[in-house]
């Protein structure tokens, strides 16, 4: 197990959010728990500090910006955000992964606010690509956000959409890799060493910056000053974060990918998650 | 070179990626929004819509699973996509991509695969089209047309263009003759040639010209059959193939794939409660054909072309 911790002070949209993706899990006895919490506080920057243009409502908006989960397995998270903010009700999270529910254990697109089904990983920056290409070719202002595993990156369809945005110039596509350093077996430093995504991106004509992926302030300022730079070229943030963020005993481990709390351990993570014992 | 009866041998030939690029043109200046990707496979029809839309003719380079996942994210603001390159590049690599992003979603892109059975024969197993309807048909919400001229080409362009779903238009290279015009019915996707009495040929595609040959060559012989020409392989007609068959003694299928690559199970399903005095199947067989498989070689080889078939019809017509 990697030995590091990022400090961070965890906001009370994060800490509510993944309450609410341990709860629907545990409720449907499934989910990529860990996976979800790693990209909680992007996902609260994109939804609830104001970087993404959408209307809960009509979901369908024209002029929205768009975005993708591309790891689709952190759905959770997703489902707690759009839940919350009102794209559905919060019924359709008790039932999530049940019978003919509506919330399977990967997006799709009969979920009010889902752009398209993900969950096979590497498709996600190809769609946001031609989200991206047909909105310069109409010159709209939307933008397209896309979040990336970084073990996802593994898959050479990414290369293939990286280089076509690149050479685009598709400067209105933004990808986050939520680099939690993690597969679903292993860490990837263990297999297939992901460490220098920042350059790879860059290679391929990206604009790319680090940061703590589990800082609410410094992803808001990178994603803010975003949208009105200058740059022709589509931007990456590589957001340094940790598998199982915000449960102690779940964080940085390679043993919790599919696995869930159970007896005592539940209500040591929702104490975790109450008093940021991370 | 494919075998023609004397009635189309003095005929134009026509290239079917000049028809089919041609009424991609058509539906491209009058749909503004519309876009054309390929992975690098270039064409003259394709450098002439260049010409008037530059900017909505994207050369994706050689990235097959991208070219699919951007046409899904084109398609979902609204536009009408069409995809091109080899079938069996764009087909097998990206076959996930089609169906997750295309299919799932239902988007309108139109795929326009060059390539189909041995058109690349003597490029070897790599650039062979003799798997993918197989691959295809198991997709939900696919269309796919199949075209045996230039002039059915031009019309499947326009009906996937009408479809606003996923359609797989598979594109022969052949120079062949105008089988169909203006008079014809394609409207069923299914066309007939010939009375229907005795028995039937049917088949898809190119191999439509090996039915005719071998039809011709029957008839010398007082053997009567109607060639059945599926131009819409799925969703398949089957109620206007059962009413072309109603007649028939016999059923002689011919594909250009493998085995279980093409489109004959359809067919066996199709007409699954019939009862015939034989029911013939002749393809590429459950292998890879490796080396240099040239088309009009490989035919004779596994007895597809019309002289094969019109024997092996009359073998079994006289048992």
């Amino acid at each position: 197990m990697e030995d590091r911790q990022i400090p961070t002070n965890i906001s009370n949209e994060s800490r509510e959010i993944r309450k609410i993706v341990l709860e629907t899990a545990l409720n449907a006895k499934k989910g990529h728990v860990p996976s979800a919490f790693s990209w909680v506080e992007i996902a609260v920057v994109l939804y609830f500090k104001g970087i993404l243009k959408f209307d809960a409502k009509n979901p369908q908006m024209e002029d929205r910006d768009r975005f993708i989960l591309s790891k689709g397995h952190g759905c959770l998270t997703l489902y707690a955000v759009l839940s919350k903010l009102g794209f559905f009700s919060r019924e359709l999270l008790d039932d999530f992964g049940g019978k003919g529910a509506v919330l399977p254990g990967h997006p799709d697109t009969e979920i009010p606010g889902v752009e398209t089904c993900t969950g096979s990983l590497g498709h996600g920056l190809g769609v946001g690509a031609g989200f991206a290409m047909s909105a310069k070719l109409k010159k709209m202002k939307w933008r397209t956000y896309v979040v990336l595993g970084d073990a996802e990156c593994h898959e050479g369809s990414i290369w293939e959409a990286a280089m076509f945005a690149g050479h685009q110039k598709l400067n209105s596509l933004v990808a986050i890799v939520d680099k939690n350093k993690l597969g679903a077996t292993d860490f990837t430093e263990n297999y297939a060493s992901v460490k220098n995504l920042a350059e790879r991106f860059r290679s391929f004509g990206w604009d790319v910056v680090e940061c703590d992926g589990h800082d609410e302030s410094k992803l808001f300022e990178l994603l803010s000053a975003h949208k009105s730079q200058k740059s022709d070229k589509p931007f990456c943030i590589i957001a340094d974060t940790i598998k199982g963020k915000g449960v102690n005993f779940m964080q940085n481990s390679k043993e919790w990918h599919t696995k869930l709390p159970k007896d005592d351990e539940i209500a040591k993570a929702f104490d975790c998650i109450k008093n940021n014992n991370d | 070179m494919i075998e023609l009866t004397d009635q189309y041998k003095t005929r134009d030939k026509i290239d079917f990626r000049d028809a089919t690029f041609g009424a991609v043109a058509e539906v491209m200046k009058n749909d503004i929004e519309s876009v054309l990707l390929t992975n690098d496979m270039g064409a003259l029809g394709i450098d002439k819509i260049a010409e008037f839309a530059p900017e909505r003719v994207i050369n994706v380079g050689i990235t097959e699973q991208n070219m699919m996942s951007t046409a899904a994210g084109l398609a979902m603001t609204g536009r009408t996509v069409f995809v091109h390159g080899i079938i069996s590049h764009i087909i097998f690599r990206s076959l996930e991509q089609i169906k997750l992003d295309l299919c799932v979603q239902k988007l309108p892109v139109i795929i326009i695969g060059v390539g189909t059975g041995l058109t690349y024969g003597q490029d070897g197993p790599t650039h062979h089209g003799l798997e993918d309807i197989g691959a295809i048909k198991s997709l939900p919400n696919m269309t796919i047309l199949n075209p045996s001229d230039a002039y059915s080409a031009d019309y499947a362009v326009k009906q996937a263009y009408k479809n606003k779903s996923p359609c797989y238009i598979r594109m022969d290279k052949a120079l062949l003759p105008h089988l169909y015009d203006s008079n014809s019915n394609l409207s069923e996707n299914i066309i007939s040639h010939g009375e229907p009495k005795g028995g039937s040929i049917i088949t898809s595609g190119v191999t439509v010209w090996s039915a005719l040959f071998a039809q011709s060559l029957l008839c010398k012989k007082n053997i009567n059959c109607n060639v059945i020409d599926i131009l819409q392989i799925k969703p398949l007609n089957f109620s206007k193939l059962n009413s072309l068959i109603d007649h028939s003694e016999w059923i002689y299928i011919i594909e250009e794939s493998t085995h279980n690559g093409g489109f004959s199970s359809d067919i066996c399903y199709s007409l699954r409660n019939k009862s015939f005095k034989f029911f013939e199947i002749v393809n590429f067989k459950d292998q890879y054909l490796l080396g240099s498989a040239e088309r009009e070689w490989a035919w004779k080889k596994y007895k597809i072309d019309g002289k094969s078939v019109a024997d092996d019809v009359l073998s079994l017509n006289s048992r």
